[in-house]
């Protein structure tokens, strides 16, 4: 072509090497000046005899010409470089981005990855090294020993960046992973020499280390999770072993009643109670552990198990000495982990109505008499504060139906939505009014109380409560005692009141469909007061039922607006209409009902009657 | 302390067999709590163009006289277009006295079983 144009001599340069030369350039070079044209980095030179125009136009497009095939060539380069090439690489790069390395152990996520990075990268050896020590490696042993030979040499861990590795067998590059969890690690890759890494193999490369210290990540993730599980587990377990040294059943002797809880504000807590029962002596003790949860827990346990040793070493009357024991067996616990415990320490004769008590920092504590209530404050500071008991055991004497009441203080602290305590003197004030109840009953209308206030608040610790009833309810005469339940009110908690009476009224109704008809009864009147009385918005119902051969009464109180009989008539019976027949149903199953408003209270009064 | 009360959303409550005429199965208790779910459903069956309707009471041992109320409306409604809305009797004692009170067995057409030809579970 470019003799044809006259061309005699020429020259091809790019970035002021020569590249390639037609003729005997150099001997012209001294003689005339060539004529130049450039073409992006390429220069072209041509010497000649022809036309000058000519000449021009040859080097021009000479140059273009070369020019459009450097890069054409280069691109095609690149672009093999950088695509996969073959089938092989395809389902590789699929399976890298497939590999659910989240539930996957790190080990297995390497032993995986490691010959896909090989088969992607077109490496005869791959490794994975730490800072170090080589992880994993896989490929060509021979390439292999050098590879981490020359990957141990690098400082990458400081500066993060790759680093080419030379040998004379082989060309190498080291490839640091940006992984957040696992622990450092750099890719190491090894190439024949005829294969040298290339500036373009470094995007692949790029996407790879991502890839790499992502699935590690997620590997290692995914062990945490594992570990995370079973220490949680192990912690439920734990905690639901500490909390089963609190006794299951309520102690059982004739004459008395007693009723206890204990809801841990976690799995397990540091509150409990335990007693014991020894020649018609009920040995008792309720307490607080300073701290919440699992660790409080164990210490309760430890507490627990000193007061069944002090209960069994000693009578009746040798409380003090009980309270000395405990003293003398946990001060040195305590002290030594720096936890003290709120203890009461009790025994009660129910037989006579005797309570010895000695209290060791715990609240609340109260006594509940027909005619007012009793604190039984602290005598001493709570066990693990001082090596020796301080204080002296008190007598109580209780009479009927008088409540010994324990609690905690997570009651009495237990907030509201608008973080007002639920407080001593409500305790006392609600306490009061359950005087002669059975001690089930006032159990569980304090914690109902408890929780109401709460309002969903959650407990902000644990919350226990034991009540000592002096006296059977159940021998009482029914103008005395009466059993009672809070219910709110809402059509669901209605199905309280199944279960409720069930529990009060027993088999002691002469006949067992009468159970049926007063639940009926009791429930028709309970809608009546959630939709009329209420009208359908928050509020409570408290029935009390008095229980006596041949008869019982109950009594339903609610503070909703007044009730007035509906203004349409009573339905008759048979003839089909869609409202009024809660009163008419009320007035079949039960032998009487009668309304009062007494102050802005509603008073119902329900009786039925029976053959005894 | 344990709470009586059931779950939210675990309460019994209507299940539709498929067939025809519609029955609607009603769980252990009719009760207030349960008559907005009771009488959506029958509303959504009278909705659709339902005539017949039977109410499967066999497993309900508790029903007050929002559940009863629920009933009556359903079955006057049916009755105007021409239909009506049967029951199965419930099998518990307790359940069955709301009617002979209120001398409802006398106004609904009440089975002993499932009829034929209505649809089976």
């Amino acid at each position: 072509l470019l003799a044809s144009l006259g061309v005699q001599a020429a020259r091809l340069s790019l970035g002021g090497k020569q590249i390639a030369q037609f003729a005997a350039a150099d001997e012209l070079l001294g003689s005339a000046p060539p004529f130049r044209f450039r073409s992006g980095g390429l220069l072209c030179e041509v010497w000649g005899s022809a036309d000058p125009g000519l000449l021009r136009a040859a080097a021009a497009q000479f140059a273009a010409v070369v020019d459009q095939m450097i890069e054409t060539a280069s691109a095609h380069q690149e672009l093999i470089a950088t695509l996969v090439e073959t089938q092989d690489q395809m389902v590789s790069l699929y399976a890298v981005a497939q590999l659910q390395a989240g539930s996957m152990e790190l080990d297995e996520v390497d032993q995986r990855l490691l010959p896909l990075v090989s088969q992607l990268t077109r490496s005869i050896a791959v490794a994975l090294v730490g800072p170090d020590t080589a992880i994993r490696s896989w490929g060509e042993p021979d390439a292999v020993r050098w590879l981490v030979e020359a990957g141990a040499g690098q400082d990458w861990t400081t500066n993060g960046r790759w680093h080419r590795l030379s040998g004379e067998v082989y060309t190498g590059l080291l490839w640091p992973l940006a992984g957040r969890r696992a622990e450092p690690a750099a890719l190491v890759l090894a190439r024949s020499l005829e294969l040298p890494f290339r500036t373009t193999d470094f995007k692949l490369m790029g996407f790879l280390g991502g890839t790499v210290a992502s699935a590690r990540d997620a590997a290692v993730l995914h062990q945490e999770a594992i570990r995370n599980a079973k220490i949680e587990q192990e912690h439920e377990v734990t905690s639901r072993l500490a909390q089963a040294v609190l006794p299951s059943h309520p102690p059982k002797l004739p004459g008395c009643e007693v009723a206890e809880v204990c809801i841990p504000a976690r799995s397990a807590g540091g509150d409990f109670y335990t007693h014991a029962v020894a020649g018609g002596t009920l040995f008792f003790a309720v307490g607080d552990v300073a701290g919440k949860g699992l660790p409080a827990a164990l210490v309760m346990t430890k507490v627990i198990a000193a007061c069944t040793a002090a209960f069994a070493a000693h009578g009746p009357q040798s409380l003090e000495e009980m309270v000395s024991q405990l003293c003398e067996t946990l001060y040195p616990y305590l002290a030594d982990i720096g936890l003290f415990a709120t203890i009461l320490v009790g025994t009660y004769h129910p037989a006579s109505g005797e309570v010895q008590v000695l209290n060791a920092g715990h609240s609340p504590t109260l006594v509940v008499r027909a005619d007012g209530i009793d604190q039984v404050p602290p005598v001493m500071p709570p066990l693990g504060v001082l090596p020796t008991r301080t204080g002296a055991a008190r007598t109580i004497q209780l009479g009927e139906g008088d409540l010994l009441v324990i609690g905690s203080d997570g009651l009495t602290e237990q907030e509201n939505p608008d973080g007002e305590l639920f407080g001593y003197d409500r305790l006392e004030h609600e306490l009061a009014q359950l005087h002669g109840q059975p001690a089930d009953s006032v159990h569980r209308q304090v914690m109902r109380l408890v929780e109401m206030h709460g309002a969903g608040v959650p407990a902000s610790d644990d919350q226990t409560l034991m009540v000592i009833r002096h006296g059977d309810s159940q021998e009482l005469a029914p103008d005395r005692s009466g059993s009672s339940i809070i219910l709110e009110a809402n059509h669901l908690a209605l199905r309280e009141l199944g279960p409720w009476l069930a529990g009060v009224c027993q088999d002691r109704l002469g006949d067992p469909g009468r159970l049926g008809k007063l639940e009926l009864g009791l429930h028709e009147l309970c809608t009546n007061i959630v939709d009329h009385s209420y009208r359908g918005g928050p509020g409570r119902i408290r029935i009390t039922a008095w229980l006596q051969p041949g008869a019982v009464r109950f009594e339903s109180r609610d503070v909703g607006v007044a009730f007035v009989p509906g203004p349409a008539g009573r339905p008759e019976p048979g003839i089909a209409q869609i409202r009024g027949y809660g009163l008419m149903l009320i007035e079949q199953l039960v032998d009487s009902v009668s309304y009062e408003r007494v102050g802005d209270e509603n008073v119902w009064t329900v009786i039925s009657r029976w053959e005894p | 302390m344990t709470d009586p009360r059931p779950a939210e959303g675990m309460s019994p409550t209507s299940q539709v067999v498929e067939g025809m005429p519609a029955v609607v199965r009603i769980g252990e208790r009719l009760d207030a709590a349960e008559v907005p779910a009771i009488r959506a459903k029958l509303d959504e069956l009278i909705g659709s163009g339902a005539r017949h309707l039977n109410v499967d009471l066999s497993d309900t041992v508790f029903i007050d006289s929002a559940g009863l109320a629920s009933l009556v409306r359903a079955m006057i409604t049916l009755r105007r277009r021409g239909g009506d809305l049967e029951l199965v009797r419930p099998r518990a004692q307790e359940a069955w006295r709301v009617f002979k009170l209120t001398q409802f067995d006398t106004v609904f057409t009440i089975h002993d079983s499932l009829p034929a030809g209505t649809g089976t579970a």
